[in-house]
């Protein structure tokens, strides 16, 4: 067949398939690809919405759909990828499979390259986590650490330790980090206060500031949970850095992902693994 | 599913009072209070401006008044919390809601949705929407209004 006769069919098959059996989610797959020897392929569905059937009722089921298949080929399985390709690696692996649409996030790009920070960087980074490793040890029970860090002067502005205990009659709500969103809390009204006495010039700048975490990193030695997380949101914070995944609870990364959640009105970037296995050893 | 006791009329009207509270405080109208044994053991309101934390919603703040009536009357928290109610007069953020499950309490509300997300399965097969949004939306757009006089 001529390539032009080829292409008119595809375009006439793509877009019937497009009105019968649209690839609901799946934005990032292309819908037609052409392998190394200059043959077509077409997706037609998705193997997952029919997978109540077997292959053959399958098959069938394809065929009775208002679709011209006489120049088509025969229906096969393939794998494709199920998410978009957030990293240029991500993208190659998937592409293996089926072609996949791919748009570059320079900044995780170059965060995966480690080129994200420099040294003095990475060396406050490890330090203010080292401040949490310390913090976590006050506990006996939980020893779960977090610091409040202003970067621009990487300033240490509050740290605390998990008030938990076995007892189930303890405040469980005393998380770490909700403890120390707290002491922020206290202490912007403690500036605001010597301010209001004094009448500072500076009195406009810091009710500029806000009453929040805004501009602040976190640092705690373990992964937060829905509760905290939630509250570094409603906090404004800029950045967390965590030592350990929480696989059960866990809010930035394991279990959920709220710092990306589309639903809220912030996000946050989140960084994981340092001092990882120091931190292990203080389950 | 929670049933709200012969007294959930009165303690709701607490509940709108101290929104109402909130509201001429200058904070997002939001109250709560949390009943055990036919008893409130906690009230609060937002006070995230007054006290300049982001984290100090109506339960919270109900929440840590709870804790000090169980101190002062010798009652165990893990009992009093998981047999207690949360009457609240906007539906509980995923923070709350989160803390109301590890307290074990349930949340009995006159929801109105204005944080609308997934995380309401955390606590969805406890809760009884929907009673009186309207009054719940009229103090919140007061506040929303309010501020914003263009909005
Ligand atoms: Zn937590
Ligand atoms: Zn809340």
């Amino acid at each position: 067949m001529l390539n032009e006769t080829i292409i008119s069919i595809c375009m006439l098959a793509i877009r019937q398939f497009k009105d019968h059996l649209p690839l609901d989610g799946l934005t990032h797959v292309k819908r037609i690809r052409k392998d190394e020897h200059g043959n077509y392929a077409i997706i037609v569905c998705l193997r997952k919405h029919l997978s109540d059937i077997s292959e053959l009722a399958m098959q069938e089921w394809i065929k009775n759909q208002p679709i011209s298949w006489e120049y088509l080929g025969n229906l096969y399985i393939v794998q494709v990828a199920a998410t978009s390709a957030l990293t240029r690696k991500q993208f190659e692996v998937a592409s293996k499979y089926w072609p996949i649409s791919f748009y570059e996030d320079k900044r995780i790009s170059t965060a995966i390259e480690g080129k994200l920070f420099n040294q003095e960087v990475i060396q406050n980074i490890y330090n203010n986590m080292d401040i949490a490793i310390s913090t976590a040890l006050e506990n006996s029970m939980f020893k779960i650490g977090a610091v409040m860090v202003d970067p621009e002067s990487n300033k240490v502005l509050a740290k605390a330790s998990d008030g938990r205990s076995r007892n189930v009659d303890s405040s469980l709500l005393k998380h770490a980090v909700m403890t120390c969103i707290d002491d922020i809390g206290k202490m912007h009204v403690a500036v605001e206060n010597t301010n209001n006495s004094s009448k500072l010039p500076n009195e406009e700048s810091n009710n500029q500031r806000g009453y929040l975490c805004t501009g602040y990193d976190l640092y705690v030695t373990k992964e937060p949970c829905v509760m905290c997380a939630m509250a570094l949101v409603h906090s404004r914070i800029k950045r967390v850095f965590y030592a350990v995944e929480d696989k059960e609870y866990g809010a930035l990364g394991s279990r959920y992902k709220i710092h990306v959640h589309e639903g809220l009105n912030h996000h946050f970037e989140v960084f994981k693994n340092i001092y990882r296995d120091r931190c292990l050893q203080l389950q | 599913m929670a049933t709200t006791g012969s007294n959930s009329n009165e303690w709701m009207e607490i509940a709108f009072e101290l929104a109402n509270e909130a509201l001429v405080a200058g904070e997002v109208p939001v109250g709560c209070v949390l009943v055990f044994g036919n008893k409130i053991i906690g009230k609060g309101r937002n006070e995230v401006n007054e006290v300049k934390n982001a984290t100090r919603h109506a339960e919270m703040v109900a929440i840590e008044e709870a804790y000090k009536w169980c101190e002062n009357n010798q009652v165990r928290p893990s009992v009093a919390f998981s047999n207690s109610q949360l009457l609240v007069t906007v539906e509980p953020c995923i923070m709350c809601s989160m803390a109301l499950r590890y307290l074990h309490s349930e949340a009995v509300g006159l929801y109105y949705k204005f944080i609308l997300i997934t995380f309401r399965l955390l606590i969805a097969d406890q809760t009884v929407p929907g009673l009186e949004a309207e009054r719940a939306v009229t103090l919140l757009k007061k506040f929303y209004l309010g501020q914003n006089p263009n909005g």
